[in-house]
């Protein structure tokens, strides 16, 4: 009996022991749960917990849908990029800058909701989009500092087109305003713009047309009101230079030498040809040339059915991984510093110290119109 | 119990209700907004500036000339050819005539700019495969033919405009009463002086109205135009809307007005077609049924195999070849490069995941605009040409307007209509639903255009057989005209099934990421500047057209009556 008393005692002596130690260890524990999650949320900065609760929401809403005016490459790679990285959908639908664009406005003016982010060239963002009020603040989207940081950046800053900060434009590859047949034509011919006006080239010269929105204006307006004046424009058009509306045509005149000479070509056109092996090369004046973003913007829009799913894809288009992925796609280089250009042609990288005028910015564009009408009146006697 | 006639009244109502609807308003919309200083839904005021700045353009009365020029040139040498054409494969003992006419058919398909690229690949006058070989021979001096020319443009145009005309003179043809030539002939009339003066004046319902609608689309015409004529400074009407429209904002007011003057053309044309056809008996097929006999054309049979053999050889073959070859160049027709050839655009557009979504939608959205278009064309044409209905004439009328204006407006007309229209069918945008019916609307004059010129055809007696026994018209009509148009109604459905599979400016500002199609998936490449992927989907297109085309002959599909 004494022996089961004490057993008993003992017994219960443990277990109250035991509870107790355990109870001092919970109690212990939970200071110490309490200590390590209040450390983790005072050291994980702020940006992370808004990033990754964006994440979460984002893959509950399931897709983001974009409207874009590039390439199907840059689309098979963007939306496979996307969703392996985070599991949601990028719904994009592509179309010509101006159709797109219709769409996306009609939509909105009918109360249809349905676009979420806008990937295009600057005129039609600046020019069509923003003026029919379907943009809203992205600047307040954008999370991870690699976005934000100003250095990364080309410009120093994050590089907004508008002064309302409305639209970034993320690509800036410089454009090699003459390209010509090397079997004819020799680089040194074109150490100037000037070049072109030897007589030798009359009637030889092909040019994009400058008097609508393309290669062409964005070239007349460099050349004709910035690096050099309209003066040589007039002297261009003096030497009879083909007018051309069709951009893969005149390179094609070009690399079999019918037009041995081609201004404001397009480099996306020229870069298929010369990776063909075309008999081609391109040059960049003296004078300079110009920097611009192609279909290298993005815009956010207020009213977007899946606002976490947008943010997100904002800010890992802009982010480095995103960039890689969309200048590889697109042959264009990134307006981020960090990003690769060892698949890029040497033609289509910005050089440390090449002189390039920017032709992307609200300011810009709107002056856009003049332009043309001076266009028109040098060259329209050619389109006759 | 309602009356034959009161019923009659109702469906009068709903057809020109529902045709108002889908034809009327979008056209309406584009010509309200003529007049307005933005786009319909904008804010905005009334205006003329639109019509200022599209005509104070100093060239834009040249540029009409110039399309007026190459439409009148263009449609009477292709009317001349297809009615030609058509004699030998249905009226004839041509050898092969049947392969013949279903190689008419691929022609029809064939899309347009890969094909003009074809032709500069043979007919530039420096680098032209043709042109070089010609220069090369010993007595020439210059090229064949310079394709950066009005002749050029005429030519690039002519072996698919004919391979239409073919298509929808075909029937017409197909019902003529061999008899009625037997007795010409009889009486001393050569084969051709019967086809002149007999056969020919008998189809005129069914050419006058291809004619004109093919004259209608040579106004609108601008993409071959562009790309052949610009070098040349050759400038048409069409490519003065295209550019106001490729402005950054669009110029949606001058575009309209400028297009205001194809609605006037349509007017006029439909309106010459109700005249030139006046209230003259087309019938060659009465109760007492039709002989169908070919005409026996001795040692010349071999003249005209060599004729329709050359003919699809140049204009069909000859382009098509270079379009597949094409395909596997790293650039189309680029071969003074280092090894030219790749497999690198079928690879792309094997591996794209929206390939065979894309061809799902556009199968569905053919089969279903198929379908349902062949009936509704069919119930259009029945009312305009068989009935005596008051308000058949409106009918008529109305179903060529989707063709009075350039695709581009028309879709644009549509999505101003479906989004923000009276009766919106926001419901419905971003489906294939608004697809199909987009597709319906766009055929409405081909359709109606070949029902018309076959039913002009049927004798009245077996019609009013029908209403003598107590039968509505409408029970008439699906239980006398639609089986004897049966084999009309298979091929206006295989025409409409084939013409969705292609069609870009419709769909292009109605479609969303769900009811992308394969001709959606082709525009894309384009725009991302590589014709050579696009031109890969073209001969996809191409390939599902010789499938479907193959299928339908092979059930006996021709365009014409049952026997």
């Amino acid at each position: 009996m004494k022996k089961s008393l004490l057993s008993a005692i003992s017994l219960s002596l443990f277990l109250a022991l035991s509870g107790c130690s355990s109870t001092v260890r919970e109690k212990e524990s939970i200071p110490r749960m309490e200590e390590k999650t209040m450390t983790e949320i005072e050291t994980r900065p702020q940006w992370q917990v808004e990033w990754d609760q964006a994440v979460k929401v984002a893959k509950k809403e399931g897709k983001v849908n974009v409207y874009a005016s590039f390439s199907p490459d840059a689309r098979v790679a963007l939306t496979e990029a996307f969703k392996q990285k985070f599991g949601i959908d990028a719904e994009i639908t592509v179309g010509r800058g101006g159709e797109i664009a219709e769409k996306g406005i009609r939509e909105y003016r009918t109360g249809l909701n349905l676009v979420d982010v806008y990937v295009g060239g600057s005129s039609t963002l600046l020019l069509s989009v923003k003026p029919a009020g379907l943009l809203g603040k992205i600047e307040p989207l954008l999370i991870l500092p690699e976005v934000i940081d100003p250095q990364v950046w080309w410009t120093k800053r994050v590089p907004f087109l508008d002064k309302d900060n409305l639209i970034i434009s993320f690509i800036a590859y410089p454009s090699s305003p003459l390209t010509f047949h090397k079997d004819i034509a020799k680089a040194e011919d074109f150490t100037s713009m000037r070049g072109i006006l030897n007589p030798k080239w009359k009637g030889k010269i092909t040019i994009d047309d400058p008097t609508s929105s393309g290669t062409g204006s964005t070239w007349f307006a460099v050349f004709g009101s910035v690096l050099l004046d309209y003066d040589f424009m007039r002297e261009v058009a003096r030497m009879e230079p083909v007018i051309m509306r069709d951009e893969r045509l005149q390179v094609e005149w070009v690399a079999r030498g019918r037009y041995p000479l081609g201004v404001a070509a397009s480099s996306d056109i020229v870069t298929e040809f010369l990776k063909a092996g075309a008999p081609l090369a391109e040059v960049t004046p003296v004078e300079g040339t110009y920097v611009t973003s192609g279909s290298g913007a993005v815009a956010f829009v207020e009213k977007a059915p899946h606002q976490n799913a947008a943010k997100i894809f904002v800010n890992w288009l802009l982010s480095r991984e995103g960039q890689t992925v969309f200048s590889k796609a697109m042959g264009r280089q990134s307006a981020r510093e960090d990003v690769p250009t060892d698949f890029l042609l040497p033609s289509r990288i910005r050089q440390p110290g090449g002189k390039y005028v920017r032709t992307d910015d609200e300011e810009w564009r709107l002056a856009m119109p003049k332009k043309f009408e001076i266009a028109r009146e040098i060259f329209g006697q050619l389109m006759k | 119990m309602r009356t034959p006639f009161q019923m009659s009244t109702l469906v009068m109502i709903i057809l020109l209700s529902l045709l108002a609807f889908l034809t009327v308003y979008p056209l309406g919309m584009i010509f309200y907004g003529s007049f307005r200083s933005s786009a319909p839904g904008d804010p905005g005021f009334w205006t003329l500036n639109g019509y200022r700045e599209a005509f104070s353009d100093p060239t834009i009365i040249k540029a009409f000339w110039t399309t007026m020029f190459i439409g009148i040139m263009r449609t009477a040498i292709t009317m001349v050819t297809a009615v030609f054409i058509c004699w030998i494969v249905i009226r004839t003992d041509t050898p092969f005539k049947d392969g013949f006419e279903f190689l008419f058919w691929i022609g029809f398909f064939l899309p347009a700019l890969p094909m003009t690229m074809g032709w500069i690949l043979l007919m530039d006058p420096d680098y032209g495969f043709i042109n070089k070989l010609w220069k090369s021979l010993p007595f020439t001096t210059g090229p064949l033919m310079n394709i950066y020319s009005y002749a050029g443009i005429i030519w690039a145009h002519i072996g698919i405009s004919t391979s239409i005309r073919v298509i929808m003179f075909a029937p017409a043809f197909r019902n003529m009463d061999a008899s009625l030539e037997e007795s010409a002939r009889m009486s001393g009339e050569s084969n051709l002086g019967a086809l002149v003066k007999i056969t020919f004046p008998l189809l005129i319902p069914a050419i006058m109205g291809a004619t004109l609608l093919g004259f209608i689309r040579s106004l609108e015409a601008f993409e071959v135009e562009l790309l052949l004529g610009m070098p040349a400074k050759i400038f048409v009407f069409a490519t003065k809307v295209y550019d106001l429209l490729r402005w950054e904002p669009p110029k949606y007011p001058p575009a309209m007005a400028l297009s205001m003057v194809f609605m006037i053309m349509v007017f006029l044309l439909v309106f010459l077609n109700r005249w030139v056809i006046g209230k003259r008996e087309y019938t060659t097929v009465s109760g007492r049924g039709f002989l169908q006999r070919p005409i026996m054309l001795g040692k010349w049979k071999w003249a005209t195999f060599t004729f329709c053999a050359l003919y699809l050889a140049i204009f069909t073959f000859l382009p098509m070849t270079f379009l597949v070859i094409g395909t596997f160049m790293k650039i189309s027709g680029l071969f003074n490069v280092p090894d030219p050839w790749s497999m690198r655009h079928w690879t792309a557009v094997l591996s794209d995941p929206l390939l065979l979504p894309s061809l799902k939608n556009s199968i569905i959205i053919g089969l279903a605009a198929g379908v349902l278009g062949s009936i509704f064309f069919s119930i259009i044409s029945y009312v305009s040409v068989r009935t005596k209905l008051r308000g058949r004439m409106v009918v008529e009328f109305l179903s060529w307007l989707p063709w009075a204006l350039p695709g581009i407006l028309l879709a644009l007309g549509l999505l101003w209509v479906f989004l923000g229209g009276i009766i919106t069918l926001k419901f419905m945008y971003g489906t294939i639903y608004i697809l199909i019916l987009a597709m319906i609307i766009t055929d409405i004059p081909v359709g109606t255009r070949i029902f018309s010129g076959t039913m002009v055809q049927l004798g009245k007696e077996l019609e009013e057989s029908s209403r003598v026994l107590g039968a509505s018209w409408i029970r008439t009509f699906r239980s006398i005209v639609m089986p004897i148009m049966a084999p009309t109604f298979v091929a206006v459905g295989v025409i409409t099934f084939l013409s969705a599979m292609r069609s870009i400016q419709t769909v292009v500002l109605l479609y969303s990421g769900k009811s992308r199609t394969l001709s959606i998936l082709m525009l894309e490449h384009y725009i991302g500047l590589s014709p050579e992927k696009g031109m890969v989907i073209g001969v996809m297109i191409t390939f599902i057209v010789i499938v479907v085309a193959l299928a339908a002959r092979k059930f006996g599909l021709k365009l014409g009556l049952r026997q």
